[in-house]
């Protein structure tokens, strides 16, 4: 953005803010004349929600506009020479720059032709808009805030955050019937041309009747169909999206939807939460471990216990062994049969609980980990070993930050099942290998889904210091492989 | 930046080749060429890096050679063949020697090829995965070279000096395998570039270097630490050394019994790894050739190619003047025909490699599902028996005796008993579980290990024995009484604990002043059976390192109050 000045041309002053702000669907220009006898020109920008059309009429905006509307245009130039209205609401912006930082932080900018100064009208600024906390991506330090339904609302929190005009919203009408409009939010000057072209290439190309939720545009423009996988991540919280567009990644929001699909993804973006980069980094980095460990117990420990069981005992420490081997022995099942009761067990706790209405969500829980769980072991339908292998596997599993990896995982969990009881623990491995192989497959937008960690010419290490573990921020100095090449590097991570 | 062209980072290669050698260089190598002492490692390690720098030079000079690339072709075909061949031969051996005894083979080979097969898509697929699986596979052995550290005996290195280098007294012949192992095992192809596709060629020979340079110094690593742990007779004895390392060296804090299971599970990831790309080197020197031999003479073009130049030439020459016209598309016909035709060429190629890749992989996935399904099947409907026993259906051996009687060897266990040590309430077979001893065992155990044992044992229990977690070995006073015996006795004692390989080789091994039988016995007068109860008094007493691997310097027990008692360290008893 160049610092320069602005024009009493009022054309060119609007060709230049229309310049910088194109492609920007969520900031508004409404033209106007004013004056007594309707002579001078004049336009208004500012971002559509912050700024709506019922705040113009009733605000400090409307009540300037009001004024303005009949005078002549030397009483017009005097009068906002003098600040006549008298109040500090409004202020003299004399440079394109900070035209644009005055609309960027939710004020309405008046342009008016043969005045070369541009008047930032004070708004409410960016509304609460009543949103409400994200209820699936909690977090112990940051913002409180959540996507909602409205798609404007859902714009307007990410301009709340990134007060630059790089930062792009596009908009698109998608199903035939629906009408649904579809925002694309990203940072021109960070998103990588080729991505963002496949983007707009595949929202364009769907032929669908209706989109009601962004699972819909996942479902139909992910390329590997078949994979247990998310290929899109998620999101509800503002503070996340924003950050991933830092990270040069495309937002795509549903209007009626509080769900933003972040793309392209990788594995590690889906351990990756809000308050990573809030926290301290040995914090972070402690979480994030803790998440990937729990993603290897979520998926391996059932299978590792019916291995270890079955094929290796040698594995366990004697005491260990004698004490599961004697609280088997009154448990009439097979040990996969146990495992697979157990677990059926809790995928109808869960799913139970996800149906019931709110507050017996909680009760579901407890009566199914503590009575249920405890009356099969009581009546020797299962062992206790097996209760709390379920229970760790569970809460690993819900300690996935990602709802759809977690999911993935869940099933996955299943197939291992299978081959452990089969082979033991070559089994497992042979699971492992598989899913590995089938990860190093997947490709978000042409990145590979295992990157950083695999991929071709990321030998700086700099991505790495992001991904199992958090460096310090100040150590970050390049910014996300995402990033568009050239753009890595001067700005730091975030 | 992460086009998808089948070209792989530098950082790649490296990671490739070690996670695709590292599995065999730890299994194979050893059980010959590390008798002849640290001199096997680090000549192997010469050898694979002249191996790959001639590779690269033949890649550099000779690449257009039609002739010497088809006969270099043909070899790598037969190279990747034969470690194919070897891969599946050393799966096999590992898993039915360690992972899963019993199970048939055809079973196992024919999953891990499957699985193989999968991997194998292109090398940037396989490579990708290589470079997460790279730290599950040589973290595992690092871990495994810093934990053995303890076990060392340094005496060994002070007494052994020279031999550890360079062991004369083995017959050199031995050293003859070295070249052929590296020969087999060494994929220098990749980095030479006959295989990959790379951006820059002249950086992959430094990566494969440095693979090679990382291998041959942790194989170093490995061999010093197994002589100074299993000695030059362990070494010979042990059929995987570094397996052997695993199953003597214990994790600290007991948090595992054993780790060898854990370690081989770990390279078998090698071994799938080696399976892929020998399957994609296979596919890729049969049918990849280098463009100029790929182009397809003129005279068998397509009749729809050569049209369609023609058309070209035609449209080309409408728009450039009449003079010049029939010059130039005389020259465009040519370049485009030339050009056509390496296309045509390459098309082909790449056709012909995805049509041997899939021919190979339907064969592949029919004949391992059909041998899959065939021995599998009969498992769930209750033929066959299954390898996999339920945990409660076992007796673990926690404490095993032997005595020497009437010329015979007997071999009497005592058994977990989980009533006295869980507080479950006994079920019928609980009696039985305390100790066994009989004529018939002692017999047949020294003929062909633990199976006999088991079957016999089978007979008269419910259950069959487990010996993965015997805590101690009992020698009876008859092994030792007669001098002229003792050696005699120690080999035949090694054998068969070895031949047990379920025995963990840290098993701790004490005498006794009295017949091994009567040890066992106590185990109706101590709360958590014999076994633990010698097992805590040896550990706590200082005797954590007099385990069965060495069969030297063992503690002398007796009986004191009908309780097992340490009387004394009787020293250098049963010498080496």
């Amino acid at each position: 953005m160049k610092n320069n000045v602005l024009s009493k041309n009022l054309e060119k002053n609007i060709n230049t803010m229309d310049g910088l702000f194109e492609d920007c669907d969520d900031i508004k220009s409404r033209k106007m004349t004013l004056g007594n006898k309707a002579d001078v020109s004049a336009c208004i920008y500012y971002v559509e929600v912050a700024v709506n059309n019922m705040t113009l009429e009733e605000s400090v905006i409307g009540k300037l506009l009001g004024r303005l509307m009949g005078m002549s245009p030397d009483g017009i130039y005097e009068y906002l020479d003098a600040n006549a209205l008298g109040i500090t609401d409004v202020n003299m912006l004399a440079t394109v720059d900070e035209a644009v930082m005055g609309v960027m932080i939710g004020d309405g900018v008046l342009l008016i032709d043969g005045y070369d100064k541009a008047i930032k009208i004070k708004s409410k600024g960016y509304p609460m808009m009543g949103l409400t906390e994200s209820k699936t991506e909690k977090v112990t330090r940051g913002s409180r805030e959540g996507f909602a339904d409205a798609l404007k609302s859902n714009t307007a929190l990410i301009r709340k955050r990134l007060r630059n005009n790089a930062l792009k919203v596009k908009e698109k009408i998608i199903g035939y019937t629906s009408n649904t409009t579809v925002a694309i939010v990203y940072d021109s000057e960070l998103v990588r041309k080729s991505v963002l072209d496949e983007v707009n290439k595949r929202i364009s190309a769907l032929n669908t009747d209706g989109i009601t939720d962004t699972g819909i545009i996942e479902q139909l423009t992910e390329e590997n169909i078949h994979s247990p996988f998310p290929q899109y991540q998620t999101t509800e919280r503002p503070d996340k999206a924003a950050m991933e567009i830092l990270n040069g990644r495309v937002i795509l929001f549903v209007d009626n939807s509080p769900v933003a699909l972040i793309l392209p993804v990788n594995y590690g973006s889906f351990f990756q939460t809000a308050d990573d980069y809030y926290n301290r980094y040995m914090v972070a980095s402690m979480a994030r471990i803790i998440r990937y460990l729990a993603a290897f117990i979520a998926v391996t420990l059932p299978a590792a216990y019916l291995a270890v069981t079955g094929f290796h005992p040698e594995i366990l420490p004697t005491k260990l062994l004698i004490s599961i081997a004697a609280s088997r022995y009154s448990v009439p099942f097979p040990a996969i049969a146990e495992v697979i009761i157990m677990e059926m067990a809790f995928e109808l706790l869960r799913e139970a609980g996800v149906r019931v209405p709110g507050s017996l969500g909680g009760t579901i829980g407890i009566v199914g980990g503590l009575i249920v769980g405890q009356a099969a072991v009581s009546a020797g339908i299962v062992s206790p070993i097996i209760v709390v292998i379920v229970a760790l596997t569970a809460l690993s599993s819900f300690a996935i930050p990602n709802e759809e990896m977690a999911a993935a995982y869940r099933v996955l969990k299943y197939v291992m099942i299978l081959f452990a009881w089969i082979l033991g623990g070559l089994g497992i491995i042979i699971c492992w290998i598989c899913i590995t192989a089938h990860l190093s497959r997947l490709k978000s937008f042409n990145f590979p889904y295992l990157a950083p960690v695999s991929g071709a010419e990321l030998n700086d290490m700099q991505d790495e210091r992001d991904m199992l573990v958090r460096a310090p921020l100040a150590s970050l100095r390049k910014k996300s492989f995402f990033v568009r090449p050239g753009k890595r590097d001067g700005r730091g991570k975030i | 930046m992460f086009s998808n062209n089948n070209q792989i980072s530098k950082r790649q290669i490296y990671r490739l080749a070690t996670v695709g050698n590292l599995g065999q260089t730890m299994l194979v190598l050893p059980k010959l060429a590390a008798k002849c002492g640290m001199i096997a490692p680090i000549l192997a390690g010469i050898l694979a890096c002249a191996y790959i720098c001639a590779m690269n030079f033949m890649a550099a000079h000779v690449n257009k050679n039609k002739i010497i690339m088809a006969i270099l072709r043909g070899f790598m075909s037969v190279k990747y063949f034969l470690i194919l061949i070897v891969m599946i031969l050393i799966l096999s051996d590992i898993v039915s020697d360690m992972l899963l005894p019993g199970i048939s083979a055809y079973v196992v080979c024919g999953a891990c090829m499957l699985t193989a097969l999968y991997v194998c898509g292109n090398i940037e697929n396989i490579s990708r995965g290589a470079e997460v699986l790279y730290y599950f596979v040589i973290i595992p052995v690092l871990l495994l070279c810093a934990l053995a550290v303890s076990s060392i005996d340094m005496s060994f290195y002070r007494e052994s000096a020279f031999r550890i280098f360079v062991n004369i007294n083995e017959n050199f012949k031995n050293i003859l395998i070295i070249p052929a192992v590296v020969f087999l095992l060494t994929p220098a192809e990749l980095a030479a570039g006959f295989l990959i596709e790379t951006k820059d060629k002249k950086d992959m020979p430094g990566e494969a270097l440095k693979a090679a340079g990382i291998l041959t110094a942790i194989s170093a690593v490995v061999y010093f630490q197994a002589y100074g742990i299993l000695g030059f007779a362990g070494i010979r004895a042990e059929k995987y050394p570094l397996i052997g390392l695993a199953r003597l060296t214990g994790l600290p804090g007991g948090f595992l019994e054993r780790q060898d299971t854990l370690i081989g599970i770990f390279l078998v990831i090698s071994i799938i790894y080696n399976m892929a790309l020998s399957v994609y080197a296979i596919s890729e020197s049969i049918c990849a050739a280098p463009a100029s031999a790929c182009a397809v003479p003129e005279s068998v073009m397509s009749e729809k190619l050569r049209k369609k130049l023609k058309e070209m030439s035609k449209e080309k020459s409408k728009e450039i003047s009449k003079e010049k016209s029939k010059e130039i598309s005389k020259e465009t016909i040519k370049v485009k025909l030339k050009e056509k035709v390496k296309m045509n060429g390459k098309m082909k190629g790449k056709r012909s490699k995805l049509i041997v890749r899939a021919i190979s992989a339907a064969a592949a996935v029919v004949i391992s599902s059909a041998i899959i399904t065939g021995n599998i099947l009969p498992d769930f409907s209750g033929l066959k028996k299954s390898v996999s026993t339920e945990i409660e259906n076992r007796n673990y051996v926690l404490a095993m005796g032997i005595d020497y009687e009437e010329g015979k060897y007997r071999v009497s266990m005592a058994f977990a008993d989980f009533t006295k040590l869980s507080g479950e309430a006994p079920d019928g077979s609980a009696n039985n579980r305390s100790f066994y001893m009989g004529e018939s065992i002692e017999a047949s155990a020294f003929s062909s290990g633990e199976y006999d044992i088991s079957r016999e044992y089978g007979k008269v229990s419910d259950k069959i024995p487990d010996f993965s977690h015997v805590k101690v070995i009992i020698l009876g006073k008859n092994l030792t009484q007669d001098s002229s015996m003792t050696e005699y006795h120690r080999k035949n004692v090694d054998g068969y604990l070895r031949a047990m390989t379920r025995i963990g080789r840290n098993t701790l091994a004490a005498l006794s002043d009295k017949t091994a039988e009567e040890i066992i016995k106590c185990e109706e007068n101590v709360k958590n059976g014999a076994g633990m109860y010698i097992y805590s008094m040896l550990k706590n007493n200082g005797y954590k390192k007099c385990n069965i691997s060495r069969l030297t310097n063992l503690p002398l027990i007796t009986i004191a109050d009908g309780l097992p008692a340490l009387v004394k360290y009787q020293k250098a008893y049963l010498k080496t």
